[in-house]
């Protein structure tokens, strides 16, 4: 772990130290500076991502340190998107979400830009990274929901006051219109779309670089396994949902775990080496 | 929902389940594993099985056709496993068996300019695994390489070890600061860089030998003053390659003094190498050629097929011979599955309909319905 002492870091630290005040202000109810102060960070997470974009010569979607850069840059717009189109909360949790995404790419990973190996240069290359980076912090924002309605026992059912919405949640009228299971929902179904996208594009890909859209690959497998996971949560929900609602919520938790997985483990661990080696 | 129809949903997760734990099991196996796995004789039924439950499902349940996004998600599905089916070694077997259809179903091709072959061979590049309809040329085969600014390394020239095959040198990097001194590990000796010129004009003396090196905007190569000490003797000197080398290099012997051997573990030579650069891209310039003419050119490099009466041909790799030689490996795949001649196959039409029936699903109909209710709560 080391400290960046760059223009590139100081504005990720920025960023960072910002996304903490805006979650702090608005788990303090502190809505108008929370907003901003999320805003502001959202500006230099941006200015972070644009300086490497220009820094390395081509987008910054390369390896492990350039994507948590990019998912750090999403928790704003994601999360004015979600409140508005879907009626979602939780933007403290978003705001620490951003934070936690940019951490690695503060502290843990390498900074070095590298020229875009063969196989990356690709039309296909940004849109393929950029809906799967877009589908992990949309489906790892449907986890905060479902966790509470997991772990809590709440269910807050349309247009009953919010009594035990916890740290995470501040009590909001717009929002809590809508239960925990209604949430999760919504953002799966908004997330699985380019979770799909990111699937299909990267068999497209398969097939134009290495001459086959599937090869069993550790990284595709890995990913297999988090878009099924969530296929399997469509089909339990409707299936079970009212009966075993806690139950659907353990499906959202477990796909987190399988992006985390496909993202950082797969990445790092020698064990699963293959030809995604070049994103570590 | 009647009995039927409970069953075949209760099946859903009993099928998709299985196929998440095995994806997790198979991504420790590794790809190749893996594959051998997933086109197992027991996979193979789970997969008609797979099938059948979703060919099962549209035909049960109404609102899977009534629902465009449904109805396109599932048939997509359905449409990828066919092709996949179609696509798979195993089919080709059974085509080539039945209708006498004898397509190679993937392999590699290795070319030298020049050379003209229709020859697929399997991984070993050893075995012949087929033919193809029509002979494919290479006119040239070439790397390009990102052009680099980083400095070149230091490396020592270890003495006589074990872990070295005949006829090759072992080195080790040394870690150097311009003005520090550093201890070479594993050697009593010690390294001082004065000076470290990326782009040098050599001073040489009346016998033509590089004395010194001077900064130079319009040179090529890199120059570097070194001082080495061992035992209290010193020597120091310039290393720099000739115009356009990989390497150059400085002999320590004369540190070494009376007798002329070094003490273990000390090393022989110093070497200035450039890094290994960075490749850019592979090219291979193909020509067709059928009944002896040639029908078609195409440079492939990676990302940029050739697609050919039912191949698509990739650059794969290329392969340095002893004798410097370099020639380009190709991949050969039967496009059974994802091509009809130019239109799209099963697997790219299950992937079209599979991806816009998602979106389709999800946000347009799932999120318009979602805006009814919320504007009938007047929200």
């Amino acid at each position: 772990m080391a400290i960046k002492w760059t223009l590139l870091g100081l504005l990720m630290y920025a960023a960072m130290g910002l996304y903490l005040l805006a979650a702090a202000a608005l788990l303090a109810r502190a809505r108008k500076p929370g907003w901003g102060l999320f805003g502001a960070g959202f500006v230099a997470a941006v200015a972070a991502f644009v300086w490497r974009w220009l820094e390395a010569g081509h987008a910054p979607l390369q390896n492990l340190f350039e994507v948590f850069l990019g998912l750090g840059m999403l928790a704003f717009p994601i999360s004015v998107f979600c409140r508005r189109a879907l009626g979602t909360a939780d933007e403290a949790a978003d705001a620490i979400l951003g934070v936690l995404v940019l951490f690695p790419a503060g502290f843990v990973f390498s900074v070095a830009p590298q020229p875009l190996p063969p196989a990356l240069q690709s039309p296909l290359f940004v849109p393929h990274v950029a809906a799967y980076m877009l589908a992990y912090f949309i489906l790892a924002k449907a986890a905060v929901p479902a966790a509470r309605r997991l772990f809590s026992g709440r269910i807050a059912e349309s247009g009953k006051p919010c009594a035990t919405a916890g740290l995470v949640r501040p009590c909001d009228t717009l929002t809590d219109n809508i239960s925990d299971d209604a949430a999760a929902y919504r953002l799966v179904s908004f997330g699985f779309p380019l979770l799909t996208l990111g699937l299909v594009l990267g068999a497209w890909w398969g097939k134009m670089a290495w001459g086959d859209y599937w090869n069993w690959d550790p990284k595709e497998l890995w990913s297999l396994a988090a878009w099924l996971v969530y296929l399997l949560y469509f089909h339990v929900r409707y299936r079970f949902g009212p009966t075993h609602p806690r139950l659907t919520a353990a499906f959202v938790l477990v796909g987190l775990a399988t992006i985390v997985l496909t993202l950082l483990w797969v990445n790092l661990a020698r064990l699963f080496a293959g030809l995604h080696s070049y994103a570590s | 929902m009647g009995r039927a129809r409970q069953i075949l949903m209760d099946l859903v997760p009993a099928a998709i389940g299985p196929l998440a734990v095995l994806s997790v099991v198979g991504a420790f196996l590794g790809a190749e594993r893996a594959g051998a796995l997933f086109r197992s004789l027991p996979l193979t039924v789970y997969w008609f099985l797979l099938a059948g439950l979703l060919l099962a499902g549209l035909i049960a349940f109404g609102v899977l056709r009534r629902s465009p996004g449904l109805a396109a998600m599932h048939a997509g599905a359905l449409l990828v496993l066919a092709g996949a089916m179609w696509g798979s070694e195993a089919a080709h077997a059974l085509r080539a068996a039945w209708l006498g259809d004898a397509k190679v179903p993937s392999g590699y091709m290795i070319l030298d300019r020049g050379d003209l072959s229709d020859t697929v061979l399997d991984d070993s590049l050893r075995r012949v695994r087929g033919t193809l309809p029509f002979r494919i040329g290479l006119g040239d085969f070439r790397v390009e390489y990102y052009e680099s600014n980083e400095p070149w390394w230091l490396a020592m020239e270890q003495a006589a070890s074990k872990e070295c095959s005949p006829g090759r040198i072992l080195l080790r990097t040394v870690e150097w600061t311009e003005g520090k001194a550093v201890q070479v590990e594993g050697t009593a000796l010690w390294l001082r860089v004065f000076r470290y010129l990326p782009r040098a004009r050599p001073l040489r003396n009346e016998r033509g030998e590089v004395i010194a090196a001077e900064p130079a905007p319009d040179g090529r190569t890199p120059a570097i003053e070194v001082e080495v000490t061992l035992e209290g003797r010193t020597q120091r000197g310039w290393i720099m390659p000739e115009e356009g080398g990989a390497y150059g290099s400085l002999s320590l012997a004369p540190l070494a003094g009376p007798p002329p051997t070094m003490p273990p573990g000390a090393a022989l030579r110093l070497y200035l190498l450039r890094p290994t650069p960075m490749p850019k891209d592979y090219l291979s310039d193909l020509v067709i050629v059928e009944d002896g003419k040639p029908v078609a050119r195409k440079t492939v490099e990676v990302n940029d097929p050739l697609h050919w009466a039912g191949y698509h041909i990739y650059q794969h790799a290329y392969d340095d011979a002893a004798d410097g030689r370099r020639r380009t490996i190709l991949s050969v795949v039967s496009d059974s599955g994802w091509s009809w001649g130019r239109w799209p196959g099963l697997v790219p039409l299950g992937f079209l309909l599979l991806a816009t029936g998602t979106f389709w699903r999800f946000w347009a109909e799932s999120m318009g319905t979602m805006r009814t209710a919320r504007s009938h709560h007047g929200d």
